[in-house]
């Protein structure tokens, strides 16, 4: 019986899409304190770097917008009809919060990094 | 356009009928913008190959309505270790019957045929056990009720250096019990068992009467203790503490037993009583024998279970 290894490149890429997983929320709810449909929202996301897989976006702004951070409404623009999506009252307290938490991590993470190198 | 549709329909019949059309609305105007995009970049319509690639790398339709649904795993990393754990558990108490029967079989001469006629095969019940843990895990992982599972107290591990008794043992143990009732109470006929049917007829010597319903009885206590075992074997202290009584009224069940003097009546209309009465005393000798080992391996296993006991109380501090 023959073993894979995974070689470093494969595990620093799967580390890797770990560690973007956890901030995907973050950076959609950030983005979504303005208007936003799917489509926008991914290029917007991905103009700044953060690449994420229609698969999986359009399911999480459907639970976000279960969970009552999002509101979401169809309307019309460039002749079809389009789900805009927009942070709630609560989806803002919320991001106000992980940002909060977002920010600390990061600190602390630096923290260590500067303290190991 | 009419691949978009037909993929659109197929995501759509995976979806709950409440979100179905709302979803796949917001997927038609994904995958037209996406088709819009490449026909602007290529400067002209796509091909039904370059749309139909376009479709594969959106995903395949089940994938995609899936990563709607509340339930995205059967059993999630939580329940997971519970699952594994039960499943081992229930394959070894499965093992530990098809081992008993086993062995009985082979006391009775039941044929390989026959064994295959009156029980079910064992890899049928093995795929039986997985798919019935598999389902009662699913349950607490659909339910949400993986809090049942998952709660534990430190108090209830047991002691560092004393190791409890092993689940597969405690199942063989229950499992023979169980086996010893169904006979006791008549399931199986002793008769069966004679070495040389027709020769001679064994029956119970009167003391087996006397004392059936004090060892039904243990019987059913060894099953009972042996299943609190299998529940939780870190009970260490509880576990031992009641084998030790277990085994001590076995004890004491087989050494009344044994003072009868006579344990079989061996009758043959055929034999000559010189040759029964011989038939008889060799019996009796043979069961004296085997009694007292009995009498011996209880003792030794209560006074084994008393160690263990005894160690568990040394390494659990009382509490204040």
């Amino acid at each position: 019986m023959t073993h894979s290894m995974p070689t470093e490149t494969n595990t620093f890429e799967s580390l890797r899409l770990e560690l973007r997983r956890g901030s995907l929320i973050l950076a959609v709810l950030g983005h979504l304190r303005r208007e936003h449909y799917g489509y926008t929202l991914r290029k917007a996301l991905a103009d700044v770097g953060v690449e994420i897989d229609e698969g999986a976006l359009y399911p999480m702004l459907r639970r976000l917008e279960s969970q009552g951070l999002l509101t979401s409404e169809w309307r019309e623009e460039e002749k079809r009809n389009k789900r805009f999506y927009r942070l709630s009252a609560e989806g803002q307290a919320v991001l106000a919060r992980l940002t909060e938490e977002w920010a600390f991590l990061n600190v602390s993470i630096i923290e260590i990094l500067k303290g190991e190198s | 356009m009419d691949l978009i549709e037909r993929y659109l329909a197929a995501i759509g019949r995976n979806l709950p009928a409440k979100q179905a059309g709302d979803i796949t609305a917001e997927l038609r105007d994904v995958l037209l913008s996406r088709v819009e995009e490449r026909e602007e970049r290529l400067g002209r319509p796509l091909s039904k190959a370059e749309l139909e690639a376009l479709l594969i790398d959106f995903g395949n339709p089940l994938v995609v309505a899936w990563r709607y649904r509340k339930i995205q795993q059967l059993i999630g990393p939580e329940v997971f270790p519970f699952w594994w754990a039960g499943l081992k558990i229930a394959l070894g108490v499965v093992a530990g019957i098809y081992l008993i029967l086993i062995i009985l079989a082979g006391l009775l001469g039941v044929t390989p045929a026959e064994f295959k006629q009156q029980y079910p095969d064992v890899g049928v019940v093995a795929v039986f056990v997985f798919g019935l843990v598999t389902l009662i895990c699913a349950g607490f992982e659909r339910l949400g009720k993986t809090d049942a599972l998952t709660k534990w107290r430190p108090s209830r591990l047991p002691p560092a250096g004393v190791k409890p008794r092993s689940r597969f043992e405690a199942a063989t143990e229950g499992t023979a019990s169980t086996v010893f009732i169904l006979w006791w109470v008549g399931l199986f006929r002793f008769s069966d068992m004679i070495p040389f049917p027709g020769f001679i007829t064994v029956k119970m010597a009167p003391v087996w009467t006397d004392y059936h319903w004090p060892i039904l009885a243990y019987a059913v206590l060894d099953v009972a203790v042996s299943a609190m075992t299998i529940v939780r074997p870190g009970n260490v202290r509880l576990n031992s503490a009641v084998s030790l009584g277990r085994h001590a009224i076995g004890a004491v069940l087989l050494a009344g037993v044994l003072r009868a003097g006579h344990w079989l009546e061996v009758s043959g209309p055929t034999q000559t009583p010189q040759v029964l009465e011989q038939i008889n005393r060799n019996f009796d000798i043979g069961m004296r024998v085997g009694i007292w080992g009995g009498v011996l391996i209880m003792a030794a296993k209560a006074a084994s279970e008393g160690w263990r006991f005894y160690k568990a109380r040394q390494q659990t501090p009382s509490p204040a």
